[in-house]
């Protein structure tokens, strides 16, 4: 079945992953053309409408398929590379010339990368050897980066914006040509090599004005957004929070590929949600599933002719990145979201990530002095074509008006006492002597405790019954019901608190090693007056500060010395899309 | 118990066990059997009823129990112990089947059909014991076998001709399979098997006969026989019929496995890749390889030194035979393996053997040598020389010519020995074997010679064992040899056995390795399989202790260049002629002008030789220059036939070509020029040799040509374009001979004996073997 908008399949046979591949995406005349990856030619051939060998070995590695499946076929020679002997080369072209002649079989078509491969392939052979149709040049400024067999690391130097120059470095494999080719201007290093001077004069294409350009057709951007597994709501709040000022902005589609549970919550929200599962979730062999998730986020990624991937989490999974080295997927920017604050312990390796993106974005952290993470403290070795934006804080807030007292205690059934609001996270140190000093000190103070359960957490199996607990989400919508609020230190909840509620808050920063740094974030609050901290290895002040909080949550004590940071999205927006904007030319 | 009662209680037990075997209740008759106090000792009949019985009813489980009964108590008949024997080996306990045979029969059985169970005994023992390696039966237990043994059916008949041929007896084999094909003239197996044979014993152009008709008929060989063409067509050269054959492979819908031998087979190692990802998407049924399959396909990686590709195969889940997972296991590639395993197809795809295990030395964990180790000695105890084989070749002539100059010089023949890794007389590897024997050095044929351990240490087998095929099996078996003989010094000689004694030098630490390539790099002859060694040649020019040697100047730079070294990191060492052999002609100069000039040339028959273009230079001499010429040829070679037809073409129908003429005064002694139109050559032995006897030599400047060729004077040589046409060369041989003919021949002969001499030879190989260029032999 083909989808909207598909006019003809192309099965590709050969490395999937061969810059050639990839470039066909950027001829206009396969605009709308779906590439298939293609295993066995025989197999799926009645599906396809035609095939396009990658090279003249994966035409006599098939040969018999091929001529089976039917249908037309495309053999793209290559001239001579380094992993061929001469010799080698030689005996290979004559073999398969010899074959096409013996064969009964005339549905095939020989073509090579350039004009000048074309000749001189014609001559030596024999056979009508034809150019491919060459891709229309990029005009847009940017580096030169040589490409080299012998290396997987180009480097490549450009000006900064205040004036000086700056050498950056990035790992070649992890490319999709056709994004490759609006980043950098490319030529070949290694002076005896035909086949990658042909591969990379194909990639820069013809400076030809009377080549058609192919521009997707004007539409809003596309985004998918891929959300992990975390441990909490962070991920997709936030993603939620930037995927909301996109709509606003320019009417952005924002798809979202989930594996969290929290997918009912996008869909909630109006979200397109792709749900998937990982191979914990499957119990799969994890090289197994990576493979069939990059086929299935390629298959995706072609479908919505998707302008960006924005992923959200620490490390980026190989299936993304093998995905968008996939034939189809090129015109597709990335967008790393990353937040701060990382343990200062957290091995810097991750940043080396950076270099898979177009964008990285860090959203503001009010506590970015305590930042000793080595996303503030050390450098990535291989950037690549990254640029960086910071933003302010970014939390669903500016988005979801905030329902009055009264609405809110209605909708969680709150009677009209005073109640501190619980939302803690799962690690720290002595939760029971918290617990119970919680209750203790909240009791003395006359205040009904509202134990929050995560939207991710199944109902507690025998819950208290003096124990009330609410599902609920997000919190900050219902802030307004609750006199005080003791909460864990996490990147959202802390930000809704800070910026957008004046009441008592009770930071009970978690010391799970996974997580970003909330020791520090909490105690920048406490330092600045805006929150009290109950830190874990403490134990003997506990008693002490939730006495002094109930005691606030009690007499109604306002915090009106928090920060007030105004919620601007436009230098977001337009660094996004204008990465959206560079692959839809 | 009373004899009437006894002789009752028998009846009534023999009554009972021929009821229960009517009923087909053997396993109640034996119960009822041993229970009946009737033991095989004293009443061997009944048993044997029922072994009989239960045999004929297909109970072998039960037949088996009753025979070994029978067995143990002494008792078994000999039909029933070959019975015996029958069933080991179907199960394929080819020791047990031999013990029966051997016990009841003896080592030499009269009996046809015993004597047929225990050749199979032998075959399979030759199959188990093979491993990895080529298939080898010992040759006299297959003369034994074969000798007054009848065979009457085709089963026979195949058994003992594959005896015969795996163990080298390749005319007795011949003999037997031609009786085979007399008596049973529809049955394939015996036409397969010719060819086969005929492939051993180097007859290619009858083997390809044979395996042509094959192909044509289409049916289940076909595919084997496109295969053994495309082999066959390879050694003559005829690179024609390879882009056919391969052509036709291509073409047919190959199983997987066997199209990733195709590509291996012709060499292409980006199909392989091709192949090799696509095995690791499922294959054609896109879903997962099966268990044999896979274990083909990565057994044919392994042995191509594609080490890298299959480990990332077993990533991908596809099943791997014991014997290769072993290896992976044992170099570190396993599930808890040190090594780190290739993530994708290009990093496996650079993953080779034994590139990976080089700097081998430090794949060993071998402890660093100090600077200037093993010093230098002032005598040497022991060398070893190695070579393939002592067949017709210049190199091999060279190697007993190295023998006899280092003895010649003072060498003691007790402190060299030979090794070779097969002197097959029936394959032509023994040409030069008296000549070795006469000089009273010990000679090793690695083929034959009986291993008592075949085990290897851990750390050899590591190493040995991940080899690809061919070197596999040459290192195993020099590793073997070099622990029995412990030499100072170990001399490979060509490069397939140079290469092989940078491995088991390596591993069993002898002092020095010398490695004498004979001719030009393998890169430069278009050799991809020895091109492929390139890291391997690379890491021995590297080890300061090793030696690489080359025969002539050119040859020396080709290395050099295709290794990326320095010229000073490859020795010469010049080839020697036997100048008591090759002596000045007595009639030198002493030519009638008015007789035809003698124009020879002495080279095998091959395309590599080019001579077409030697016969069209004669013709064009004749015809455009008007020079009276008689040529003459002495070579063998599959072009033979070829050439004498276009010697009718070409005017030159008096051309007479000789063969197996190894004679000095033969060879050179009739003729008055020589012409060598090689498109490759290392060091030309004829032209030193022609030389030597005073010849005047026009040859085209490819190898070590130039090297070998007197240029000074009046008396010099003829140096040729490597590329020459016909034309030219005639035109300048035209300018060149008269001169050239009418020279005195001293200062050739000269230069033949000071570059070439016995003496010179033994020098510099002494020097090599003991460090020490002051050292005499």
């Amino acid at each position: 079945m083909k989808g909207a908008g598909i006019h003809r399949r192309l099965g590709l046979l050969g490395d999937w992953t061969d810059p050639v591949a990839q470039l066909l995406e950027d001829l206009p005349s396969e605009q709308n053309t779906e590439f298939v990856p293609l295993v066995d030619p025989a197999a799926l051939a009645s599906d396809l409408d035609g095939i396009l060998a990658l090279s003249q070995a994966d035409a006599l590695a098939h040969l018999p398929a091929l001529i089976a499946s039917g249908k037309p076929c495309r053999i793209v020679l290559r001239r001579r590379g380094p992993a061929n002997a001469t010799s080698e080369w030689h005996a290979g072209l004559r073999w398969l010339v010899q074959c096409l002649t013996l064969a009964e079989w005339t549905n095939w078509e020989l073509v090579a990368l350039t004009e000048e491969a074309a000749r001189e392939l014609s001559a030596e052979f024999g056979l009508l050897v034809t150019p491919l149709d060459p891709l229309t040049q990029i005009q847009t400024e940017r580096p030169r980066v040589a490409i080299s067999r012998n290396t997987d690391v180009i480097s490549f130097a450009f000006d900064t914006e205040n004036g000086g120059r700056e050498t950056r470095r990035a790992r070649l494999s992890i490319y999709n040509w056709v994004r490759l080719r609006r980043l950098a201007q490319l030529f070949v290093a290694d002076s005896d090599d035909p086949e990658l001077a042909d591969v990379i004069s194909f990639a820069n294409g013809t400076p030809d004005a009377n080549l058609p350009a192919s521009p997707r057709t004007k539409r809003t951007p596309v985004i998918l957004a891929v959300v992990p597994n975390g441990v909490g709501l962070g991920h997709v709040t936030r993603m939620m929070g930037i995927a909301r000022a996109l709509n606003q902005s320019q009417n952005a589609r924002v798809v979202f590929w989930s594996y969290s549970r929290a997918a009912e919550i996008l869909q909630a929200a109006g979200f397109e949600v792709v749900l998937r599962q990982n191979a914990v979730h499957l119990r799969a062999h994890p090289p197994s599933w990576r493979q069939w998730e990059t086929l299935e986020f390629a298959r995706m990624i072609a479908h919505l002719k998707a302008d960006l991937v924005s992923y959200d989490g620490g490390t980026f999974d190989n299936f993304v990145i093998d995905a968008l080295r996939m034939p189809g997927c090129g015109r597709c920017g990335v967008l790393w979201v990353r937040r701060g604050m990382l343990r200062p312990e957290t091995d810097a390796a991750m940043l080396e990530a950076e270099q898979f993106c177009d964008l990285v974005l860090e959203p503001g952290d009010l506590a970015v002095e305590m930042d000793k993470g080595p996303t503030r403290t050390k450098q990535a070795q291989h950037k690549g074509f990254t640029q960086y934006v910071n933003s302010p804080p970014i939390t669903l807030m500016p988005f979801l008006p905030r329902y009055s007292r009264r609405e809110a205690k209605k909708l969680l059934q709150l009677g009209w006492r005073r109640h501190c609001l619980i939302s803690l996270g799962g690690a720290f140190g002595d939760w029971d002597q918290l617990k119970t000093l919680i209750s203790h000190f909240a009791a003395k103070n006359g205040i009904g405790l509202i134990w929050a359960q995560s939207p991710l957490a199944p109902p507690p199996d025998n819950p208290d019954a003096a124990t009330s607990i609410r599902q609920f989400y997000p919190v900050n919508r219902y802030l307004n019901a609750f006199d005080g609020v003791i909460s864990a230190t996490g990147y959202n909840s802390y930000h809704e608190l800070m910026l957008g509620y004046d009441g008592p808050v009770l930071l009970a920063p978690t010391n799970n090693v996974r997580l970003d740094d909330q020791v520090a974030r909490a105690s920048y609050a406490d330092a600045q007056g805006w929150a009290h901290v109950v830190y874990s290895d403490r134990l003997n002040e506990q008693a002490r500060i939730i006495e002094k909080f109930m005691q606030q949550v009690k007499s109604d004590t306002r915090f009106q010395n928090r920060p007030k940071t105004p919620w601007n999205t436009d230098a977001l927006s337009k660094a996004i899309f204008d990465v959206c904007a560079r692959y839809s030319k | 118990m009373t004899e009437s009662n006894s002789l009752r209680t028998l009846a009534q037990v023999r009554r009972q066990v021929v009821q229960l075997c009517a009923k087909e209740r053997f396993a109640a008759a034996q119960m009822y059997l041993a229970g009946s106090g009737c033991p095989p000792e004293r009443y061997p009949g009944l048993w044997e009823y029922l072994a009989r019985r239960s045999r004929v009813a297909k109970a072998d489980a039960i037949a088996h129990n009753v025979r070994q009964v029978m067995w143990n108590a002494r008792v078994l008949s000999a039909d029933l112990a070959l019975r015996e024997a029958e069933h080991f080996l179907e199960k394929g306990d080819f020791r047990n089947a031999t013990f029966v045979i051997e016990s009841t029969f003896g080592q030499d059985p009269h009996d046809r059909e015993t004597r047929h169970l225990l050749a199979r005994c032998y075959q399979m023992q030759a199959e188990a014991e093979t491993g990895r390696s080529r298939l080898r039966t010992n040759r006299d237990i297959a003369l034994r076998m074969d000798t007054g043994f009848e065979a009457t059916t085709p089963e026979e008949s195949a058994t003992i001709v594959d005896l015969l041929r795996f163990s080298g007896a390749l005319e007795r084999a011949t003999e037997r399979n031609e009786e085979a094909r007399a008596r049973f003239p529809d049955d394939p197996r015996f036409h397969l098997r010719l060819a086969r044979i005929h492939e051993q014993m180097r007859n290619p152009e009858a083997a390809i006969a044979i395996w042509r008709q094959v192909a044509d008929a289409g049916g289940s060989n076909r595919i084997e026989a496109l295969f053994k063409l495309y082999a066959l067509n390879e050694q003559l050269d005829r690179q024609d019929q390879m882009d056919r054959i391969a052509a036709e492979l291509a073409l047919v819908p190959l199983s997987l496995p066997d199209r990733v031998q195709m590509a291996i087979q012709i060499g292409q190692p980006l199909i392989i890749t091709s192949l090799a990802q696509f095995a690791a998407r499922g294959g054609p049924s896109g879903t997962r390889l099966s268990h044999t399959e896979g274990t083909r396909i990565c057994d044919s990686l392994l042995n191509n030194g594609d080490l890298g590709l299959v480990v990332w195969l077993r990533r991908q889940r596809v099943p791997v035979s014991d014997a290769a997972r072993n290896v992976l296991e044992s170099c570190g590639f396993g599930q808890n393996g040190h090594r780190d395993l290739p993530d994708t197809l290009a990093e496996a795809n650079a993953l080779r053997s034994p590139d990976f295990m080089l700097p081998l030395s430090k794949f060993l964990n071998q402890h660093p040598k100090p600077v200037g180790w093993p010093g230098t000695r002032g005598n040497i105890n022991k060398v070893l020389l190695i070579n393939g084989t002592l067949g017709g070749g210049g190199a091999e002539r060279q190697f007993v010519e190295l023998v006899r100059a280092l003895i010649a010089n003072g060498m003691p023949p007790e402190t060299i020995e030979t090794g070779f890794f097969n002197l097959d007389p029936d394959r032509g590897f023994s040409r030069f074997l008296p000549d070795l024997e006469k000089l009273g050095v010990t000679i090793h044929d690695m083929h034959t010679r009986r291993i008592i351990n075949s085990n290897l240490p851990s750390g050899a087998s590591t190493v040995i064992e991940a080899l690809p095929f061919d070197l596999r099996d040459d290192a195993r078996a020099l590793w073997h040899l070099l622990n029995e003989v412990r030499p100072d010094a170990l001399h490979g000689w060509q490069d397939r056995a140079g290469l092989a004694c940078a491995i088991a030098g390596t591993l069993c630490a002898v002092e020095r390795v010398i490695m004498s390539a004979r001719n030009m790099s393998p890169v430069g002859r278009a050799d991809r399989r020895l091109s492929a060694f390139r890291a391997l040649y690379q890491d021995f020019v590297d080890t300061p202790n090793f030696a690489l040697t080359a025969n002539s100047l050119a040859g020396a730079a080709d290395y050099a260049q295709w290794l990326d070294r320095p010229l000073a990191k490859v020795r010469l060492l010049r080839n020697a002629i036997d100048t008591e052999k090759f002596q000045p002609r007595t009639n030198a100069g002493k030519r009638d002008p008015h007789a035809p000039i003698r124009i020879g040339g002495v080279f095998r028959l091959v395309a590599n030789k080019r001579p077409l273009l030697w016969l069209e230079t004669v013709a064009a001499l004749r015809r455009d220059h008007g020079i009276n010429l008689q040529p003459k040829l002495f070579g063998t070679g599959p072009l033979r036939d070829a050439l004498l037809a276009a010697a009718q073409g070409l005017g030159v129908e008096d051309l007479t070509i000789e063969s197996g003429e190894t004679r000095a005064e033969a060879l050179y002694g009739d003729i008055d020029m020589m012409l060598l139109t090689s498109r490759v050559e290392g060091t030309p032995n004829v032209v030193i040799e022609a030389q030597a006897c005073g010849l005047p030599v026009a040859a085209c400047d490819v190898g070590g040509v130039s090297d070998a060729l007197h240029q000074r004077g009046e008396t010099a040589g003829l140096l040729l374009a490597a590329d020459v046409s016909a034309a030219d060369a005639a035109a300048r041989i035209a300018a060149w001979h008269v001169a050239a003919l009418d020279s005195p021949i001293g200062p050739r002969v000269s230069f033949a004996r000071r570059l070439f001499g016995a003496d010179v030879l033994a020098r510099e190989a002494t020097a090599l073997y003991t460090g020490n260029p002051d050292t005499k032999a």
